[in-house]
């Protein structure tokens, strides 16, 4: 009897293991093809592989979809996903960040701005946040709000070039030229002769 | 046979059918394709023919491309964009507005976006909205356009009165010379306003005007066995007119308007006999003041506007207050063609209902032609919050009037009105047993005026 037991819970578990073992290794291979894919640039190929075990309520496949979707150039496709990812997990600071990409390629610059906002409130120093922010302020002419973001990018990352430069410009656009310069040649320290510190040191004196 | 090793063996059977079952089945999922897979989607064809119909400007099919991807759910800037500039290029103003007010939500900072709909709002009549979105532009850009666009003008308008009352009431024969009727004041008149309307910021303009009402005209008494007197009467009246207008947002606008009236009657009485004459002493003179106070909220849609005012009027020390509201229709989109319907309510009146159709349509390239009808009593009355003062004693039936202006060029425009008024005048009169007789007779007056309007800058 006790050897009847075993075997039947030997069966069980049996059972219980290729279950299992019929979702996972699926999961996993379909998400390992969507890498090899989308490494050989066949993103069609790649959102095939994981639409054929997406579920609505994976945060993954809804992330892995709106970048897969991002890269094939299907913007609205792309937005939508993310949108999905953001809705599973809301405090994701990565979706959003995956979402300001299509977002800004559809031209919708102001979902950009809400969601980098998003970001700052969960996470005031967020580097990609913030700088990305002054970017976009930078393009859009608000030259006052471009500083308040890169401002805190350049005092949290002194030495990073892109907020040195962007930063520099700012403080250009705003007359601060004095600023301006101090800048522009901090970011040739990082890069020496960038074409842009060098720009903007000519336009300065 | 042991059966327990029967039962293991039937396991272990089992467990391959399983096994293989499960492979096979991973097979299968593996090469049928998903029934949800979607890899060129709506959005990608939506996308690439409403770029394609742009560049190749065939606006008629980019306006209903965009509709279709904005109504399927591909509602995104860019094609929010070319939408309302396919509408903008086919002269749909309004549906252009209506578009790039959306693209304008996803993305404020556009230049071309913000052009497009400065210029839908100029061609929709709506200059205060153009003007308070220079306003969120960048500052050099939104500067230029205010600069271009949103100018101060100059407006003059001038032209008689002519009426038919003395000849209608001719039939009152007064036995004494000394009664005076209104129809010595229906008779002849000279009409002029000038004005300036000034916008003082991207969300404030003053219009401002001064107006003058001449009867100058010649009247002879004849005083029965004593004298013969004549005297050349005169009314003429100032008016002075004060609106500030304040845009609130892109939808809301607020107009006050304030307008007074002075009225001076002169009459110079003289005799042919001079001893009369020092005996007549001063002429007989009086100024009496009106004014009316008031404003007016106005809606825009795109499409339609809706405005509601409310004002205070005093003319002869009488006090009352009307209210207004009225609906603008760009049926096609433009000002190519308009409907304005007004209804005016008048207390402390007997017909206290005024109701005023005007409908406008562009003849010749930059030309228009405006005719309207208002049935109702309009003395009283104020219209254009405040613009027009109808402070006139008699009653007036109905008017029909006709406008034409025409924009020669950016900076003139000319017009001119024709105005039908059917009047009803009250006389008294002493019949010929010298009782003293009330009655009303119809006449009829004519304005015809013209005028310019000069952009300044």
């Amino acid at each position: 009897m006790v050897r009847f037991i075993a075997l039947v819970t030997a069966f069980t578990l049996l059972l219980l293991n290729i279950a299992f073992a019929q979702e996972k290794p699926n999961i996993v291979k379909a998400f390992s093809e969507s890498y090899s894919y989308e490494n050989s640039a066949d993103y069609t190929k790649a959102i095939e592989s994981i639409k054929k075990v997406y579920a609505a309520d994976s945060y993954e496949m809804n992330l892995r979809l709106g970048w897969l979707y991002y890269l094939a150039k299907d913007y609205k496709d792309s937005e939508t996903y993310y949108t999905k990812a953001i809705t599973i997990m809301p405090l994701s600071i990565e979706a959003r960040l995956g979402y300001a990409y299509p977002a800004y390629a559809l031209g919708n610059k102001e979902a950009v701005i809400r969601k980098y906002k998003e970001i700052i409130t969960v996470d005031p120093y967020n580097y990609y946040a913030n700088y990305r922010l002054g970017a976009l302020y930078y393009e859009m002419g608000d030259f006052i709000n471009a500083k308040k973001h890169l401002d805190k990018v350049i005092n949290y990352y002194p030495f990073d070039y892109d907020g040195i430069i962007m930063s520099a410009w700012t403080n250009y656009r705003l007359n601060k030229l004095r600023e301006a310069k101090v800048l522009f040649n901090k970011a040739l320290l990082n890069r020496p002769n960038d074409a842009s510190a060098l720009e903007g040191l000519s336009l300065i004196k | 046979m042991n059966p327990y090793k029967v039962f293991n063996r039937l396991i272990i059977v089992f467990c391959l059918l399983i096994t293989f079952s499960v492979k096979s089945q991973n097979f299968r999922v593996e090469n049928i394709p998903s029934a949800n897979t979607k890899v060129d989607s709506g959005y990608s064809y939506y996308e690439a023919l409403s770029l394609r119909l742009y560049y190749e400007q065939k606006w008629d099919s980019l306006l209903m491309t965009g509709r279709e991807a904005i109504d399927k759910g591909y509602d995104y800037f860019y094609m929010q964009v070319r939408t309302g500039a396919a509408g903008y290029y086919l002269g749909k103003y309004a549906l252009a507005a209506r578009y790039l007010e959306n693209a304008k939500k996803l993305n404020s900072s556009d230049e071309f976006t913000n052009e497009l709909l400065f210029m839908s709002y100029l061609y929709t009549g709506r200059d205060n909205h153009a003007a308070l979105l220079t306003g969120k532009m960048p500052p050099q850009r939104g500067e230029m356009l205010y600069r271009s666009y949103i100018k101060p003008s100059l407006y003059l308008e001038f032209g008689p009165v002519i009426t038919n009352g003395r000849q209608s009431a001719k039939h009152y024969k007064e036995t004494d010379s000394v009664n005076f009727s209104e129809k010595y004041a229906d008779d002849k008149a000279i009409y002029s306003v000038v004005g300036w309307k000034q916008p003082v910021n991207h969300r404030l303009s003053v219009n401002t005007a001064i107006s003058y009402l001449d009867f100058n005209k010649y009247r002879e008494d004849k005083i029965r066995f004593v004298d013969s007197l004549t005297g050349n009467y005169k009314v003429s009246q100032y008016e002075f007119y004060l609106s500030p207008s304040f845009t609130i947002n892109r939808r809301w606008s607020l107009s006050l308007a304030g307008r007074m009236t002075s009225t001076r009657l002169t009459e110079p009485i003289v005799s042919q006999d001079s001893v009369v004459n020092l005996y007549l002493g001063n002429p007989i003179a009086g100024t009496w003041h009106d004014f009316v106070a008031g404003g007016e909220v106005l809606y825009s849609s795109n499409y339609w506007k809706l405005s509601a005012g409310g004002w205070y009027l005093s003319i002869n020390d009488k006090k009352s207050w009307q209210g207004s509201a009225s609906v603008v229709l760009l049926p096609r989109g433009n000002l190519d063609l308009y409907t304005i319907t007004t209804l005016t309510y008048r207390d402390r009146a007997t017909q206290p209902f005024i109701f005023t159709q005007r409908a406008g349509t562009k003849v010749y390239k930059r030309s228009w032609l405006e005719v309207s009808g208002t049935f109702g009593n309009i003395a009283g009355t104020t219209e254009y919050n405040g613009q027009l003062f109808n402070n006139q004693v008699n009653k007036a039936e109905y008017r029909l009037s006709s406008l034409f202006f025409a924009d020669v060029s950016s900076r003139l425009r000319i017009m001119v009105r024709y105005q039908f008024i059917r009047n009803v005048s009250d006389i008294y009169f002493l019949d010929a047993g010298y009782i003293l007789q009330k009655d009303a007779y119809n006449f009829n007056s004519h304005t015809i005026t013209g005028g310019i309007t000069w952009f300044v800058l």
